[in-house]
């Protein structure tokens, strides 16, 4: 009984979390504050394509219960998590490219295009994480840190803008950001390999490693399928 | 929750069969993803040939899809000028203008903007017959820059207007649409000033950009101006 109501507030902390991720990008709807944000080149990188990627993961447990056989049909054709590695990796690597960054904040249509690839790319990839299993979780750690170091050097290296929206010193601290990241994520990356835990990296996506009792986890959460009148309760990734 | 993330081998009854089907969708899945990713890159750096805006900038005016909308802009001495029109139908002798962006208090870049228009208008004014193309200094910062601020701008770097002018777009809109339409990006330096893809715009009579060129080559944009300004009076 105590575990349970432990278990609750435990749950209703998560659940603030996420509410506020899901709602994060709405804030970027407000023009004032998604100006504030993407007129600098390391908040544009380091905190929106982040924020964005979070909301999409924080956005898989909502969807859970609104839409759930859209994210049983995502999670159908994300054979041991390999859609979400490729989706990652792909919109990583193309907003990487500085004619990209630009063309986002130029182009509406190429701006929302940023937004909802950042965003997908996180919805799926939450649920990749753990089909992935431990080799393909550290390449596409190490993947996305050697990307992320590339194109780091190459802004704090070359000596002329690159981006037409951000001044040269913006970029070389952005490239610095970018490699201290990749050599975070390089940490990481040991660390997973070293480490047995099964999800060190992405623990509020995965309660089960939090909370051994898996049987209280489905007690909790089938009277809530119930009540949005879902009649199928067996598990989402069956079709 | 449970589930969802359970390894599938661990899930129901004929997991080969299921197995081999989400393999082949999800196949299926990532080869979309492949070319979709392929296509959204591929129009993002012009067929991946330019990887900054700048260099995508010049390929557009090298393939002659890069315009300038007919502006119209109001110069040091108080009158309205129309530099160019996408009707054919413009008053006068069409001219070729030679373009580049400033803000009058700018006292870095444009200073040796300034020392190449200098030398391109000493070389109109000793070409003999008028060749037709004129030198045409636009400036971005429409709120500051008052008429006094592009005359004192003018009398700062000896502009002669018969060769060179420089104007301001009439309102902020018609700015917006200029620099936006020749994706010319200013942004504030930090310092209260700009700092902007500069360079030297070779603009014909319908507002196209024939050609983009660095500060320094101010001498190719001069003979391209001269050539495509025999081009047009050849054609008229």
């Amino acid at each position: 009984m105590r575990a349970v109501v432990f278990r609750g507030r435990r749950c209703s902390m998560r659940v603030g979390l996420c509410a506020a991720l899901i709602a994060a990008p709405l804030a970027f709807a407000v023009d004032p504050l998604r100006h504030a944000v993407e007129s600098r080149m390391l908040l544009h990188m380091l905190v929106q394509f982040p924020l964005l990627l979070a909301a999409g993961a924080a956005a898989r447990l909502l969807l859970r219960h609104v839409a759930p056989r859209t994210m049983a049909g995502i999670d159908a054709v994300d054979w041991h998590g390999l859609s979400g590695l490729t989706l990652l990796s792909l919109v990583s690597a193309l907003w990487m490219v500085p004619a990209a960054l630009d063309e986002a904040l130029l182009d509406p249509a190429v701006g929302l295009l940023k937004y909802a690839s950042w965003w997908l790319s996180g919805l799926v990839v939450a649920g990749s994480w753990r089909r992935l299993g431990g080799p393909l979780q550290l390449f596409l750690l190490g993947n996305l840190a050697w990307m992320f170091a590339t194109a780091g050097m190459l802004f704090a290296a070359t000596p002329a803008r690159l981006c037409v929206s951000y001044l040269q010193n913006e970029q070389e601290w952005t490239g610095r950001a970018l490699v201290v990241l990749a050599l975070g994520l390089g940490g990481l990356l040991i660390a997973r390999a070293v480490h047995p835990d099964p999800n060190p990296i992405l623990p509020a996506l995965n309660p089960r490693a939090a909370a051994p009792a898996a049987a209280s986890v489905r007690l909790k959460r089938q009277p809530r399928y119930q009540l949005l009148g879902d009649d199928d309760s067996r598990p989402f990734s069956q079709p | 929750m449970t589930s969802d993330t359970m390894p599938s081998r661990l899930q129901g009854t004929a997991p080969s069969r299921r197995e081999s089907r989400a393999f082949v969708a999800t196949l299926l899945a990532c080869a979309t993803m492949l070319v979709a990713f392929a296509a959204a890159a591929g129009i993002l750096t012009g067929g991946f040939q330019s990887w900054t805006y700048e260099e995508l900038r010049a390929r557009r005016a090298a393939e002659g899809v890069l315009a300038a909308p007919a502006s119209a802009l109001r110069g040091s001495d108080g009158r309205v000028l129309q530099p160019w029109s996408s009707t054919a139908a413009s008053a006068g002798r069409p001219r070729v203008y030679i373009v580049d962006f400033v803000f009058t208090r700018c006292a870095t870049v444009c200073l040796s903007l300034g020392t190449g228009y200098q030398q391109m208008q000493r070389r109109l004014q000793n070409s003999g017959a008028d060749p037709g193309v004129r030198l045409l200094s636009i400036s971005f910062d429409v709120e500051r820059d008052q008429s006094a601020d592009l005359a004192g701008y003018a009398r700062r770097h000896a502009a002669d207007p018969a060769w060179w002018r420089v104007a301001a777009p009439v309102d902020a809109d018609q700015n917006r649409a200029l620099l936006r339409a020749l994706g010319v990006v200013a942004i504030p330096d930090g310092a209260g000033g700009f700092v902007h893809n500069a360079a030297l715009h070779v603009i014909d009579a319908q507002g196209r950009v024939r050609g983009l060129h660095e500060l320094g080559a101010w001498e190719g944009a001069l003979e391209q101006a001269r050539q495509l300004a025999a081009a047009q009076a050849g054609a008229q």
